[in-house]
């Protein structure tokens, strides 16, 4: 029975830790180039909905994953566009794609299916769970990793893959160099708008996925102020500053308040707590957490100088 | 028949919110191959400028560059690399964050697959280069760690790195103390013996006459001149520098000092695991200018920082006239006197992305006249800012100007206008004159005469030992955090003698710091 449940809180863990994992690995890149993108929520919603509308449309999830990607790799575009073109500060843009999101999904789903609020997509073929055989025998990892839906393991594969290509690749290198000092970047040769814009396009890619994760899995929108991504574009920023434009600390952070909100969920399915006040219980632990690590990092770096 | 490298009627300007400077004027320089070439110039006279364009980082407004006989456009810095012109910058451009070999290979790392860096490779190559001129450098360690001739090494290597034909380097005297200096001018002169040529930018006459083949000299955007070196003398250079001569020699009239305006008792700071200050203790009194003579890094800046109230001393007293200020704020102190012109003028002393009266009113801004009731007086800001740009010669047409886009010297003259009118009891001037002109670095010894002269004390810490010895009543001598000599100058000093101090070889027994 305690099996049941602890292997239940690890497994809850991945599948809410996902989108809020990728839409911060989409976030770091954008930070790396020195250009941190505030409009994760934003472009998490945008995704959501084109991937789950077109996929219902075509009745293709590879369509649907195809559409909320590349949408959001376009929009990633205009936004660099915008403020590296055409001189705006990257953190308005950011602010403006997180308002243009909860619009821009709210018309669509009144202009394309006449309704509001939640939307049910019932055509649209569901992102399925995957079983690995291979971790059915070992307690524990199996129920921490088995069983999830593809973009899940996505998730995990790519915060892997991103770690190599920012520490082991010229990319990657040049990457950080645009972000410290754009200047000395410039100097060198290295294009600071392609480093910019490249960076956009995988923020695009990975909030994209993220948006994705959310919708396929349950063939259902949900748009408005307090949309389906509700605040995981934010959490995501706090995980990017903890996770220390490290890939592989931003996995260990992302799934540290996966756990969290699966604590959240425990307590709300077994005690009378309010389960409005338990909603709040990640963005609480996140908060703590921030403040924690900055407090932390503020007495290291005086340490340092004194001691 | 052209030149190895020919640049005619290359014009510049820049516009920054309304602001026209005009940085090239039908400038022209001619560089024979396998030799050294100076570019000589006052500051602001547009010699980087010149030199950014050929290197590909700005783009010039008008004018031909021909190189090798090909006329050449230069839109960015790989197609000047990929024709082997390199530049070795003043202002180093190097990532702090990342280590030596990391920023000499940036923008050209080996690589072995899908862009995959190769470490072992890159490691390999770094090493040839640095062991080829003969430099002792950690290669893994943190650009940031290293000191200022340390930085350059890695500036030089990574500009070396492409193997380059045409080297530029740009004042790169201006952050070495003279140690260093030498080392640099020996790596210059095996150079030029591998068969490359160098362009040397620099507004200081004895180093251009001692290792240039030819120079050229700029001013004010436009070529005065360009001839063989041996045929030029150091009056002759200077004058085409300024236009008009100055004498180098400062006036100072004997004086008595007066009552002791800062002391300091038993100071001790610690940068993390280093005793950067140890057991420091001296007094300054009014009508004095001391110096505090010592090589980069041995403490004098952790010793200023302390005094300030930038850094917690260890142990140790402060009093400022009677009264103890160990405790104090840095705004506080500033308050009662306590000036401060730092040897960092950009990320210091300065803040390049406000204006010309931002900078000039951010000690004084809360106070009447500027503010009243939590309201700043715009009007009477700007109003002041105009009477310094005067006052001071600064050569700005608005006083809403971004600092940025002053030239160095200018920079340092709005510090220098901003302390100074701070009416300060006590100034600390940090190399107030590197990176200076001839005519900025002499109006500065005016200023600092001018104080001593009206009862303050100026401390006065510099690498330039002719500049202590002509300045200083007193030279107080650091060497690895502690006072090893006080000299007062009765029997005058000697630049020997000093040097030998600084360098550790001798130090004082039973030192004596009061001023009888």
């Amino acid at each position: 029975m305690l099996y049941d449940q602890i292997n239940s809180f690890l497994f809850t863990i991945i599948a809410t830790s996902t989108p809020t994992l990728l839409a911060s690995l989409g976030g770091l890149m954008t930070g790396l180039s020195g250009m941190f993108n505030v409009g994760l929520e934003g472009m998490m919603l945008v995704s959501a909905f084109f991937s789950v509308y077109t996929a219902n449309a075509t009745g293709s999830l590879i369509l649907g994953l195809a559409a909320g990607v590349g949408i959001n790799m376009l929009l990633g575009l205009v936004m660099v566009f915008i403020a590296e073109k055409l001189k705006a500060d990257i953190f308005v843009v950011g602010i403006a794609a997180n308002l243009l999101a909860t619009g821009l999904t709210t018309f669509l789903g009144m202009w394309l299916l006449g309704l509001k609020g939640t939307l049910l997509f019932e055509k649209a073929p569901r992102l399925k769970l995957l079983d690995i055989p291979l971790l059915g025998d070992i307690p524990l990892l199996n129920g921490l990793l088995n069983g999830h839906h593809l973009i899940d393991y996505l998730g995990i594969v790519l915060a892997i893959v991103l770690y190599l290509v920012v520490f082991y690749t010229t990319y990657g290198r040049h990457l950080r160099a645009v972000g410290i000092n754009p200047w000395v970047a410039n100097a060198r040769g290295i294009s600071v708008d392609k480093v910019r814009y490249s960076s956009y396009l995988w923020c695009g890619f990975l909030c994209g996925l993220a948006g994705a994760s959310l919708s396929l899995p349950i063939g259902a929108f949900m748009g408005g102020p307090i949309g389906m991504t509700n605040g995981r574009g934010w959490l995501a920023m706090a995980v990017v500053i903890v996770g220390q434009d490290n890939p592989l600390r931003i996995l260990l952070v992302s799934w540290a308040f996966g756990a969290i909100s699966a604590l959240a969920d425990i307590i709300q399915a077994t005690t009378n707590f309010s389960p409005r006040l338990m909603m709040a219980f990640p963005f609480i632990g996140a908060l703590l957490i921030t403040a924690l690590y900055s407090a932390g990092k503020g007495w290291g770096r005086s340490a340092a100088n004194n001691g | 028949m052209r030149s190895y490298l020919e640049m005619t009627g290359i014009c510049k300007t820049y516009e920054i919110y309304g602001t026209q400077i005009k940085a090239l004027d039908q400038a022209n320089i001619q560089v024979k191959k396998g030799t050294v070439h100076g570019l000589l110039g006052e500051n602001g006279a547009g010699k980087s400028t010149l030199m950014k364009i050929l290197a590909g980082i700005e783009k010039k407004d008008a004018g031909t560059i021909y190189f090798k006989g090909q006329e050449v456009e230069l839109n960015n810095a790989s197609q000047a690399a990929a024709l082997g012109i390199g530049m070795v910058h003043q202002h180093f451009s190097l990532i702090d964050e990342f280590t030596v070999e990391e920023n000499v290979v940036l923008g050209i790392e080996p690589t072995s697959f899908l862009g995959v860096i190769n470490t072992k490779q890159m490691r390999e190559n770094v090493a040839k280069v640095a062991e080829k001129c003969g430099f002792e450098l950690d290669l893994e360690a943190k650009v940031g760690s290293l000191s200022m001739g340390q930085r350059q090494k890695v500036e030089i290597l990574r500009v070396l790195y492409s193997d380059p034909e045409l080297l530029i380097f740009d004042e790169p005297t201006s952050v070495l103390v003279d140690q260093e200096i030498e080392s640099l001018l020996k790596v210059i002169s095996l150079l030029k013996s591998q068969g490359k040529t160098i362009i040397y930018i620099s507004h200081k006459v004895e180093e251009i006459l001692k290792i240039t083949d030819e120079v050229t000299v700029l001013r004010a955007g436009k070529t005065v001149e360009t001839g063989a070196t041996n045929k030029l003398s150091a009056e002759k250079l200077v004058h085409m520098m300024v236009g008009k001569y100055i004498p180098l020699e400062v006036p100072k009239e004997l004086q008595k000092a007066g009552k002791v305006l800062l002391e300091v008792r038993n100071l001790n700071v610690r940068k993390g695991m280093v005793k950067a200050v140890n057991n420091v203790s001296f007094e300054l009194r009014a009508g004095e200018i001391v110096a505090v003579a010592g090589i980069n890094g041995n403490g004098q800046q952790e010793m200023v920082e302390a005094i300030l109230g930038f850094r917690k001393p260890e142990s140790g007293q402060i009093f400022l006239g009677d009264k103890e200020i160990t405790s104090l704020t840095p705004r506080e102190r500033r308050q009662m006197g306590l000036c401060y012109v730092p040897e960092d003028r950009i990320q210091v002393g300065s803040c390049s992305t406000a204006n010309l009266a931002e900078n000039i009113v951010v000690d004084r801004y809360f106070k009447a006249p500027l503010a009243r009731r939590g309201w700043l007086n715009l009007k009477t800001m700007h109003d002041q800012a105009r009477e310094m740009i005067t006052k001071y010669n600064i050569k700005a047409t608005r006083t809403d100007c971004l600092v940025g886009t002053l030239s160095g010297g200018h920079i340092q003259r709005t510090i220098i206008a901003r302390e100074i009118s701070a009416d300060p009891k006590i100034l600390i001037a940090c190399e107030i004159t590197m990176g200076l002109d001839v005519e900025s670095a002499r109006y500065v010894y005016d200023v600092l005469l001018e104080m001593r002269k009206m009862q303050k004390v100026v401390l006065l810490l510099s690498s330039n030992i002719n500049e202590v010895m002509s300045l200083a009543d007193r030279v107080l001598v650091i060497h690895e955090g502690k006072i090893v000599a006080h000299l007062t100058g009765k029997e005058g000093f000697s630049k020997e003698e000093i040097g030998e101090y600084m360098l550790g070889l001798k130090r004082q027994n039973g030192i004596k710091l009061e001023v009888s």
